[in-house]
């Protein structure tokens, strides 16, 4: 049995990490809570489980000089009704909407998403798209870290002890035509991805590529991204001979593995595909 | 068509308000004072020695108030069929499977009582493990259980007509095999029991089932009680599908536990221990030879079955004949032949899920008929139609089709599906499929040798005449039997449905074989319709005596008594009702005379007014070994017809359009019947494309959670064209008979069916996940 604290502001989380050695931090819990439940005995649980989803300052959307701010607790729910989430940046709405179940988007938050750093976060490949920057807090101060930096390895995120994420920030100026996310999962809904593939792009009005960006989930102990595949799309239009050249170049990009829900040849070969689908955008110049 | 004042309509579930407000009450829902908590201790590993158990630790532990194991609990063996009864409480020389049962505690709370199993030591001698049933059976393997050498738990061999001759004469033969993966049986509400041992006795025992009666035999018998001193009664149950129709491990050790501290013991299952104790659909492995001539009509079946049974038999010994006994009907075939073998593994125990034994072998063939079909080049709808067989039939192995609208539901679908204007002419990637089955409307007989009563009911009047208390003991398990029994009440005796109160679920209220081979709304329906018929006439007996009117010239309607010759004088009735009644708001009025004035009368003559129905099947035919796996009273069947779309870069497969159509012989409930309907087809779904227990190479469940374990969410399933087809059951009550499983049937192959059409391939082995469609699909690429 562990005491659940539910601090109200940061001061009190400060607090709470001075008093205890061990504590577990989170926010909604829709991860967490289902891992500690599922080794039920009792005393391998740690002492203090610290939930942040009750800290006002956590919990707001805002927009400063041109950058939104989305504190680390709001939820999936939220966001995809969000309109500066909505008319900014479209992409991240298309991913949520994919993850878990309504329960699960009304409980879970984007700060839970980075920092369980699941590569098959569905927020995660959007994100990294975005350029997504992450504010840190501890009692010492602020830091600043893009999103890509922060997560190391799956499950592994760069926090350090006494940190705690608290926003993420996304620049509002990007003039991307396509906002595109696509998960293959097991299932409609409830279903952990088994590939997943967000891109931005914009297209000339001849239908040209004049900027892409791509990211796959599930491919990688992190979400995989690839400049070699974005470069050798540069300049020309998105047919599927064109996208099919880009496929050695994202082989080398992924390492996807066998486990529970998939084998890893099914998600290689998914995930270029995904790629290739993009060729349903050829000729399309908005989505 | 009789018009009905209560039945075939549309009224909704008598108990749809506690549902929709989350009122109603399940096991772990409840609590009694000074309740214990219980916790088991089950073994880690899937074959092993038990060399020592220390529970000295956890006795010490504050809070705990018992710690048993099978030094306690004895060694009683016990299972579902007597031929079978290989299980003990807990184990004693060795575990099985992990999460065999070893020890449990009873705690002051449920924290307590799991610490208290983690200070339990038990000391292991690991055996070699068996996890595939093939390995199994090779010779010298180890035996699981000592007195099955060769781990085979029971195996099968029936003939009927001459199957290798029948062959010779065939224009074209086929062979195909066909493997479906163990399933979960996924309801929602996990195992949960409380255990009340009086100062008299008596042991009282809720708990989640499907079966209160062989619940009651079981526990009476494992823990050595009178039965008359074991009630068993059940709160609302949230699905069951089959595992929940026998006695659990919870069941026997709160009992137990109860017995020894004198106080009530709750135990509750997590889901990773509904996963161990399973109970569900084996796998199955089946090859078929089928023989037809150029026409395609069928002419004999070769059906060989292996099946990974798991450590114990449950309900085993029925699922292998099932495996082959119910490929004899939709279809005229003169001549099968079966063999069926259970082996034994170390993996959690396989049983009953809806549909029990046949769902696979009716997968594996009805796809096969379909390959037949374009071999043949024949529509596979018309091949159906072609060898379907029609009531007044009797199958090879003695089923007698005593009603069978058959033919009626392939045409219904064909015309529904708009299967003419679809079949070929969909493009590449999109598929449409048919398929049929048929099923059991109860089993013949109880699960043991007995001449019992299959189903009692008894439907009592209050004092005042206004309510109609029905008592059964048949199982709603949120199928809706308590639904259709209250409105067969109603129907039978006149009454509004309103003012009939059902109490079910409970040893002490009759007997009831339970809800499993759906059963109850024709057996327990009829003990229902007796009772309610034997209350009408009584009611009208003692009015004609005292109205000195004929029986025959009255009828209740709606809860008003019909004199069918014109007025009759009652004020006498009336004014004294009323008089008796003052002050209370429900006086009767109107120029009728009312059901609850004529009760009242039958109260002043009688005392006790209480009508009485039981049920048994007659003789249902059948002698050879085995014949009473499968005879029923009455058949249900069904087609389906399934459209789907296949991502061809993905394998992804979305179930576009279902179109089902069920014969169960009467609709008392319009909506249950739909209901169910949809409730096999999604449950199909999710045997066809999604759901796999899985295990690690040490036997290990490594998905035992709904996030892993995929059952269809409500944006996977379309939704469903359900046409129901009534074709009068003489054998039932009103004509009804099941619907409860035989939906389930032709799912999964019009599934496969479909997928076939949609991409040429055949997939012959379930769950048909993306990565296997999508794998099969670039494999047939290459070539």
């Amino acid at each position: 049995m562990s005491d659940v604290l539910l601090p109200k502001n940061l001061h009190e989380v400060w607090k709470i990490f001075d008093k205890s050695s061990e504590t577990l931090v989170y926010a909604g819990g829709t991860d967490l809570l289902v891992k500690l439940a599922s080794s039920r005995v009792p005393h391998s649980t740690p002492n203090v489980l610290v939930c942040l989803e009750n800290i006002e300052e956590l919990r707001n959307i805002r927009e400063t000089d041109g950058r939104v701010r989305i504190g680390a607790c709001v939820t999936h729910s939220r966001l995809l009704s969000h309109p500066l989430i909505r008319d900014n940046f479209p992409v991240l709405p298309k991913a949520l909407r994919l993850l878990g179940s309504p329960p699960v988007r009304n409980m879970g938050t984007l700060g839970g998403n980075i920092c369980t750093a699941s590569p098959a976060g569905d927020a995660l490949p959007a994100l990294y798209l975005l350029d997504a920057e992450l504010e840190i807090s501890s009692q010492k101060g602020s830091r600043f870290i893009p999103i890509g930096q922060f997560i190391k390895g799956p499950g592994y995120a760069e926090l350090q002890s006494g940190e705690i994420l608290i926003a993420i920030w996304l620049d509002k100026n990007n003039d991307y035509t396509i906002h595109h996310f696509e998960k293959v999962g097991q299932r409609n809904a409830l279903a952990i991805s088994i590939a997943s593939m967000a891109a931005l792009i914009k297209l000339s009005s001849e239908g040209i590529v004049e900027k892409i960006r791509l990211a796959w989930g599930s491919v990688a102990p992190t979400i995989a991204l690839s400049s070699e595949v974005e470069t050798v799309l540069i300049g020309k239009p998105l047919s599927q001979v064109v996208l099919n050249e880009a496929r050695p170049l994202l082989n080398q990009a992924i390492s996807p593995i066998d486990d529970i829900r998939a084998k890893a040849e099914y998600r290689r070969t998914v995930a270029a595909n995904l790629l290739i689908r993009l060729s349903r955008y050829n000729g399309h110049d908005k989505v | 068509m009789k018009e009905y004042a209560i039945i075939n309509s549309r009224l909704p579930k008598v108990d749809a308000w506690a549902k929709v407000t989350g009122d109603a009450r399940y096991t772990d829902d409840l609590t009694m004072p000074n309740m214990l908590y219980g916790a088991l201790l089950q073994s880690p590993l899937a074959h092993a020695k038990i060399k020592r158990i220390d529970t000295s630790k956890a006795e010490k532990l504050p809070g705990v108030k018992d710690v048993v194991t099978a030094k306690e609990a004895g060694l009683v063996k016990y299972g579902v069929s007597p031929a079978r009864y290989d299980e003990t409480i807990f184990c004693d020389q060795k575990v099985r499977y992990i999460g065999d049962e070893i020890a449990a505690v009873a705690a002051v709370d449920l924290e307590t009582a799991l610490e208290a199993v983690s200070l339990i030591e038990v000391e292991y001698e690991e055996l070699p493990l068996l996890l595939d049933p093939f390995e199994a059976r090779k010779e010298g393997a180890i035996a699981i259980h000592d007195d099955f050498p060769n781990n085979i738990c029971a195996e099968v061999h029936q003939e009927f007509g001459n199957v290798e001759e029948a062959l010779k004469t065939c224009d074209y033969i086929r062979t195909d095999k066909f493997v479906n993966k163990k399933q979960d049986g996924a309801f929602l509400e996990p195992q949960s029991c409380i255990a009340t041992y009086d100062l008299n006795g008596n042991l009282t025992l809720t708990s989640s089932t499907q079966t209160v009666h062989y619940v009651q035999r079981t526990v009476a018998m494992v823990l050595g009680l009178p039965i008359g001193k074991v009630r068993v009664t059940k709160p609302c149950v949230g699905g069951g599908f089959g595992p929940k129709a026998s006695a659990n491990t919870i069941e026997l050790v709160a009992s137990l536990l109860s017995m020894r501290t004198g106080r009530p013991v709750k135990m509750t299952f997590t889901r990773e221990q509904v996963f161990q104790h399973s109970r569900a659909r084996h796998q199955f492995f089946h090859e078929l030879t089928t023989g037809v001539m150029k026409d395609g009509t069928l002419i004999a079946l070769k059906n060989v079955c292996h099946m990974d049974g798991g450590a114990y038999s449950s309900f085993g010994i029925a699922t292998v004949y099932y495996g082959g006994s119910l490929l004899g009907a939709p279809y005229k075939l003169p001549n099968m032949k079966y063999d069926g073998y259970r082996m034994y593994t170390n993996k959690p125990a396989n049983g009953a899920q809806r549909g029990h034994g046949g769902v696979i072998a009716r997968a594996a063939w009805e796809q096969q008929l379909d390959v037949i079909a374009e071999e043949l080049g024949m529509d596979p709808l018309e091949l159906r139609l072609k060898n379907m067989m029609k009531k007044g039939d009797v199958t090879c192995n003695d089923f007698n089709m005593s009603s069978f609208g058959m033919e009626e539901c392939l045409e219904a679908i064909r015309d529904g599906s708009g299967w003419k204007e679809k079949k070929g002419k969909l493009p590449k990637g999109k598929g449409i499929g048919v398929a049929c089955g048929f099923f059991v409307s109860g089993a013949g007989f109880p699960i043991y040798r007995s001449e019992t009563f299959h189903s009692t009911a008894m439907i009592k009047l209050s004092e005042d005449g206004g309510t109609i208390n029905l008592y059964t003991a048949a199982a709603d398990i949120g199928q809706g039997s308590d639904t259709v029994l209250t409105m067969m009440a109603a129907e039978a005796i006149g009454v509004r449905y309103e003012d009939v109160r059902v109490s079910s679920g409970d040893t002490d209220f009759g007997v009831d074989l339970g809800a499993y081979s759906s059963r109850q709304t024709l057996m327990s329906g009829h003990a229902v319709k007796q009772a309610g018929e034997d209350v009408r006439n009584q009611v009208l007996e003692v009015l004609s005596r005292n109205l000195k009117i004929p029986v025959e010239d009255m009828d209740i309607k709606q809860g008003l008594i019909i004199f069918k010759k014109g007025k009759v004088d009652f004020s006498g009735l009336r004014s004294q009702y009323i008089k008796e009644h003052r002050g209370w708001v429900d006086a009767p009025s109107g120029d009728e005379l009312t059901f609850k004035e004529a009760a009242r009368v039958a109260y002043f003559e009688k005392g006790v007014v209480v009508g009485r129905g039981s049920y048994k099947p007659g003789d249902l035919g059948g002698k050879y070994k085995g014949a009473a796996v499968g005879t029923s009273p009455a058949y249900g069947c069904s087609a389906q017809v399934v459209e789907v779309s296949v991502d061809m870069d993905t394998g992804k497969i979305t179930i576009d359009n279902m179109t089902d159509a069920h014969d169960c012989g009467f609709a008392i409930n319009r909506t249950n019947v739909e209901g169910q309907m949809q409730g096999s087809l999604s449950m199909g779904v999710g045997e066809a494309l999604y759901e796999e227990i899985k295990f690690d190479a040490k036997g290990r469940v490594v998905n035992p959670t709904f996030g892993e374990y995929r059952i269809p969410t409500a944006l996977d399933m379309p939704n469903v064209n359900a046409i129901i087809i009534e074709s009068n059951e003489p054998n039932g009550p009103w004509g009804a008979k099941e619907v409860g499983e035989g939906a389930i049937m032709p799912t999964i192959p019009a599934i496969l069916n479909a997928i076939y059409d949609a991409t040429g391939i055949r997939v012959r082995e379930l769950p048909v996940t993306s990565e296997r469609l999508f794998m099969a699909m670039k494999e047939k690429n290459k070539k």
